[in-house]
């Protein structure tokens, strides 16, 4: 095919598309009094992502409600078993810190006596810096 | 231009307009009728104005291209948002010739600029001076995009033939 005849036989095909497309074209009247449907869509996709959101919303507020409420009246609230027994596991070593005098590690020592005059605000102690060296 | 002359304009050049939507819709009917209404709103709400830059006609397929380019971004974002809601909608192929059903997929082929060019120069008998005005490219880009896709869709058709 030479190339004057390939360029008539495309614009002999577009041609053909054309006009099949413009024959087919709806009345011009009817196109612009028809809802618009970008609009139209546009609010249904609106809607959709509104509803979406309610939805996820909902079961949010759901779980949280539920959760509280299952704690509050679910019974008592058990331990698992593996957890006490470590609560309650002791060292069978624990005897040997047991020595002589341990207990005044356990206890808070009492430096002055009640009697004593330090303790005493009518009688506040006296310094005794550079005094009697 | 008055509305008046503005609405006259457009019932002269609707038939042609319904084609050339066609055409940047993917011959998809429903797409094409959206994209052509949605051009006309622009045009006689003041949203698109004529300045007389160019001829009328160059205008109005210059809004109808834009608007098709917007309305394929949003389907786009919407298919992404919405993945199974929206099909893809196939291009209407009912009553079409096996000559016209093989074109139409030889066209297809080609690169969108490449397409456009040669729909608006074969099929709307413009000159590559209002094609690319319309396309708002300049006339050496049309030149280059006529030749190649002339070129390609050639090679494509000879392969069918």
């Amino acid at each position: 095919m030479r190339s004057e005849d390939l360029d008539r036989e495309i614009a002999r095909l577009f041609d053909e598309e054309r006009r099949a497309d413009e024959a087919s074209a709806p009345a011009l009247r009817e196109l612009l009094a028809r809802p618009n449907s970008r609009r139209t869509s546009w609010k249904r996709g609106i809607g959709r992502i509104a509803l979406a959101t309610a939805a996820a919303a909902a079961a949010t507020a759901g779980v949280l409600l539920l959760r509280p409420a299952h704690h509050r009246d679910g019974g008592p609230v058990t331990e698992p078993p593996a957890a006490s027994q470590l609560a309650s596991w002791k060292a069978p070593t624990d005897a040997l810190l047991r020595t002589p005098g341990s207990e005044l590690w356990t206890r808070v020592p009492i430096l002055v006596s009640r009697s004593s005059p330090v303790l005493d605000p009518a009688h506040p102690a006296q310094t005794t810096k550079g005094v009697g060296e | 231009m008055t509305p008046a002359e503005t609405s006259a304009e457009i019932e002269k050049l609707h038939a042609a307009g319904f084609a050339w939507s066609m055409a940047c819709c993917g011959r998809n009917r429903e797409g094409a009728e959206d994209v052509l209404q949605a051009s006309y709103l622009k045009i006689l709400d003041g949203r698109a104005r004529f300045a007389g830059r160019s001829s009328f006609k160059t205008f109005l397929f210059g809004v109808i291209r834009r608007t098709a380019a917007e309305q394929r971004r949003r389907t786009a974002i919407r298919r992404v948002i919405f993945a199974s809601a929206i099909p893809a909608q196939p291009p209407a192929g009912e009553g079409a010739s096996v000559d016209r059903l093989a074109f139409r997929s030889a066209l297809a082929r080609l690169a969108r600029r490449q397409r456009e060019v040669l729909e608006l120069v074969f099929s709307m008998g413009m000159t590559l001076q209002e094609a690319s005005e319309t396309l708002s490219i300049s006339v050496g880009s049309a030149r280059v995009h006529y030749d190649r896709g002339k070129k390609r869709l050639a090679a494509v058709l000879k392969r069918r033939s």
